[in-house]
């Protein structure tokens, strides 16, 4: 069996995105719709013939999980809360309050829409999407008479059953996330989630449902996940038999399920937010779309069987590069020739 | 200081409890700055009168309870002839010092009970509990230092008086009083007289004589002795008197506490004819109670917490730095008196602060100080020291590791260690090896322990490349990162200077310590791997990089103290040749 950590570190160096508070390039975009939400809103809420209440922002997503990917096709996804100080009561359409924040970026960029979850400002570079920025609106818990957040639900033209205020609660998961780990474990966390997320990118289209979202990705390894070592003692990680354990265990959660819709039998796979809404975060992908889901999960999980069966490193990170992208490195021959080993070495031990 | 500091309040105080009847102040208090209130309480039907003195320091410490006439109960245990009747240990208390009302009143019914408790012979066991307590009280009490171990065989012993300072000693052979002393000769020249030590039966209930009456009589001592010593050791004292019987001056009795342990006591016979006074009549001369001092190396060591079971045991202290010194002091103190210290450096003044000997040994071998400074502190101790390399003195042939039960490393040397550790390892039953070493900046100590029963486990595991791609010429328990230089944060030069420097070689030394004792005595069975984790912020400050290993949480890193083992280890492991 090759040991292949180096590689496994190397890749998650190549396809990491760091927190707001790490990347200056996130942060600075991040600033500038918060800098220019806070300009413009209080005179959209004028013009309305409202007060402007007040408002906070707050980071959420897989950045703010450490779990974030850089994406494939360069168009990077921002995630930030706006949090308004209403109470639902006032504003008992949803949307009104997206309108407002669309309104305030309106200009802003050539593209802002509103999204069912979301307000939406996408920014291109002669007509290449560089990235985005998803501002979902929230009714701020202290505001509300039972202490809860709510978000915004709701398109322009939803009908008033879609228009709906629904309990979230963004920062209680980002902290459930943060404390299922810790140390070594945590990291090994954050690249099998990241391994996971950029395997998906690879090998699944990016528009529509065709691939599953990253957090029902995270959340799944949040529950399954068996923290593996090579070496326990020195806390030397194995991420290749901690995904393969992974994967394992969630191919054997995919379950048949009677489709009464289509009146026939299906495998699903059901992965629970482990907060509000408590929602399947797998409910929007179509029967066939798991099928494919399912299939992908098996060449995987033979990737990575076989890559723990080869002896040589370079054809077991060929195997893997295979499944994980070009990001994956393979090392030149030579490199994993045995290496000599200095016969003087410092040692950390005093007395 | 409290609400009681009147006598007017003390009196209000015991009156309004209904505790003592006709309270009243005692005249002297004026004079004494010290409170007192005397009164009537009847204990199973008698009528006395006791006191009760707050002094300066009340409610910080107890009241003090006395009866007087001191014998106006008879002589019970638990007061003394200035009728202070000891109710509690004031050891193991929490006053509440804001109730000093309460204190006053449960003071006086605990000192109640135990009037009570003596009067209706309750407690007579008592006297036999404190009985070297009573003993030491007697008049005319003569007193002497003790190394006699408390056994159950009755045998011949020596009392010898130290021509200079006029101690007394009693012993079963001379070279005993020379241990105490460790052979330093701190003992002048000694003149030597006989005795017998008789041990009691199990279960002897002897009250001591009155500390206000004569002495026991011949007679009576006959009366209350014989009865309790066991047929069988009857005989054989019959046997031991008949010969020589006048050089037999002195009697030590070993007395069983029912609580368990002993105490020991003895008499001193002035006046011997033909027949021992201690068996026949007839001879009655003087007799003189004979007050001990216990100074045996089992209650030394049981005192202060130690383990006797160690006491034969031999240890070889490898490197005698800050951690090694600690750590040999500790080992004494905990029981061991066998120890051979080898290091070829001397103490340098840049060592003072970590390192357990001061100024006082500056530019003297370690090994010689940390001998001379053991010797001093501590009895019964034997050290060797040899001011040398140990890879000069295995070659040389000087010391041989099989004859050690222990060997303790802490030279901070991993060379050298693990050429040791292959030493070790390679006889066929080896000594055991406690490895224990620091790390820099106060980032952590480790101790492991190998070549204990169940083998398997050793310091060249730690060096053994388990992943394939690793060099095995790095520590896996290290919490510094390989492939760094740490020379000035090593010798805590300059900036890199931590203030805990003593305080983790001296916390290091207490786990290799613990865990070397739990070895000896055979509460661990295993070789574990034991490490503790610092503060880092120093180490990262200063752009050193910290190990995966410091990452594990302290719980994770005990659970896992076995798993180091590896099959691959060239010293231990299934591979090794």
């Amino acid at each position: 069996m090759a040991y292949i950590q180096w590689q496994f570190d190397k890749f998650n160096e190549a396809i990491m995105l760091g927190r707001f508070e790490e990347n200056a390039t996130l942060r600075e975009k991040r600033d500038i719709i918060k800098d220019r939400l806070a300009d413009q809103l209080p005179g959209v809420f004028e013009a309305a013939g409202e007060a402007c209440p007040d408002f906070y922002f707050r980071d959420q997503g897989s950045y703010e999980m450490g779990t974030g990917v850089k994406p494939l096709d360069g168009d990077f996804d921002i995630d930030q809360g706006i949090y308004f100080e209403v109470n639902i009561e006032s504003y008992p359409d949803p949307v009104v309050l997206k309108q407002r924040v669309h309104r305030a970026l309106e200009g802003h960029t050539d593209n802002v829409c509103i999204r069912r979850s979301c307000v939406t400002a996408f920014y291109h570079n002669e007509g290449e999407p560089i990235y985005h920025v998803d501002i979902a609106v929230y009714s701020d818990g202290n505001s509300n008479h039972d202490g809860q957040a709510r978000i915004a639900k709701g398109k322009e033209n939803s009908g008033s059953e879609y228009r709906v205020w629904e309990f979230s609660n963004p920062q209680a998961l980002t902290e459930m996330i943060e404390s299922r780990f810790e140390g070594n474990d945590r990291a090994q966390f954050r690249r099998v989630v990241r391994s996971l997320k950029r395997w998906k990118d690879v090998n699944f289209p990016s528009d529509g449902n065709a691939a599953p979202i990253g957090i029902g990705i995270t959340i799944a390894a949040y529950h399954s996940l068996r923290t593996c070592y090579a070496d326990i003692v020195a806390g030397k990680p194995d991420d290749l038999a901690a995904l393969r354990d992974l994967v394992w265990k969630v191919r054997g959660q995919f379950m048949s399920t009677w489709d009464s819709t289509e009146q026939q039998w299906t495998r699903r796979l059901v992965v629970t937010l482990p907060v509000e809404p408590w929602n399947d975060l797998f409910e929007k992908m179509t029967n066939k779309q798991m099928v494919d889901f399912e299939e992908k999960l098996q060449i995987l999980q033979q990737s990575l069987d076989s890559a723990i069966e080869e002896v040589d490193p370079v054809e077991a990170c060929e195997t893997l590069r295979k499944v994980f992208g070009d990001d994956f490195p393979v090392p030149p021959p030579e490199e994993t020739a045995k290496r000599h080993t200095p016969a003087i070495v410092s040692s950390s031990n005093s007395a | 200081m409290s609400g009681l500091a009147r006598v007017n309040d003390l009196l209000k105080v015991v009156q309004d409890a209904g505790l003592i009847r006709y309270p009243r102040q005692v005249e002297d208090a004026k004079s004494t700055g010290l409170v007192t209130v005397e009164g009537e309480v009847n204990v199973e039907g008698h009528e006395v009168t006791i006191g009760v003195t707050l002094d300066r320091t009340f409610p910080l410490s107890l009241p003090r309870i006395y009866l007087r006439p001191w014998d106006s109960l008879g002589y019970i245990p638990h007061v003394d002839t200035s009728g202070n009747i000891c109710f509690s240990d004031p050891e193991g208390l929490l006053l509440d010092r804001r109730e000093p009302v309460g204190i006053v009143l449960s003071a006086i019914q605990r000192a109640v009970q135990v009037l009570t408790d003596g009067v209706s012979r309750r407690n007579r066991k008592d006297f036999v509990e404190e009985f070297e307590a009573h003993w030491r009280r007697l008049q005319g009490a003569l007193s002497a230092i003790s190394v006699l171990e408390p056994i159950d065989d009755l045998g011949h012993i020596i009392v010898a008086r130290d021509q200079k300072t006029g101690v007394l000693y009693v012993s079963e052979a001379e070279q005993d009083i020379h241990c105490l002393h460790n052979k330093t000769g701190a003992s002048g020249r000694l003149t030597i007289e006989n005795g017998l030590y008789i041990p009691l039966q199990v279960g002897t209930l002897i009250i001591p004589p009155r500390p206000d009456k004569p002495f026991w009589t011949p007679e009576e001592i006959r009366q209350t002795i014989l009865p309790n010593i066991d047929p069988a050791h009857l005989k054989n004292l019959r046997r031991l008197l008949r010969k020589r019987c006048r050089r037999v001056k002195y009697i030590i009795f070993k007395l069983p506490r029912f609580s368990g342990g002993a105490s020991l006591f003895g008499l001193k016979y002035e006046r011997i004819s033909t027949q021992h006074p201690l068996l026949n009549e007839g001879s009655d001369g003087g007799v003189l109670p004979l007050a001990l001092e216990r100074l045996d190396r089992t209650y030394l060591v049981q005192r202060g917490g130690g383990n006797d079971a160690l006491c034969e045991k031999q240890v070889l202290l490898i490197g005698c730095g800050a951690v090694g010194g600690h750590l040999v002091f500790d080992l004494a103190r905990a029981g061991i008196s066998y120890f051979t210290l080898v290091d070829p450096d001397v103490l340098k003044p840049e060592n003072t602060y970590r390192h357990v000997l001061g100024k006082k040994y500056w530019t003297k071998p370690k090994t010689q100080a940390l001998k001379q400074e053991l010797e001093t502190q501590l009895p019964y101790i034997s050290v060797k020291s040899y001011n040398a390399s140990i890879e000069q003195l295995l070659t040389d042939k000087i010391i041989d590791l099989a004859r050690y039960d222990l060997i303790v490393l802490a030279t901070g040397n991993p060379t050298v260690e693990l050429h040791i550790n292959e030493l070790i390892h390679r006889e066929q039953n080896g000594p055991m090896a406690l490895f224990t070493w620091l790390e820099p900046l106060g980032i952590g100590g480790h101790a492991l322990l190998s070549n204990n029963k169940f083998s398997g486990g050793c310091l060249e595991c730690l060096y053994t490349a388990v992943v394939d791609n690793d060099s095995g010429m790095e520590n896996r328990a290290a919490f510094a990162a390989p492939r760094q230089f740490f020379g000035r944060a090593l010798s805590g030069c300059g900036s890199l200077h931590t203030p805990y420097g003593s305080m983790d070689a001296a916390y290091t030394a207490t786990i290799a310590a613990k865990l070397a004792v739990n070895a000896l005595i055979g509460n661990e069975l295993g070789n574990p791997l034991l490490s503790w984790k610092g503060e880092a912020t120093k180490f990262v400050e200063q752009g050193f990089r910290l190990s995966n290993r410091y990452l594990i949480s302290e719980v994770e890193l005990y659970r896992n103290r076995y798993l180091y083992h590896t099959a691959r280890c060239r010293v231990c492991g299934s591979e090794a040749s």
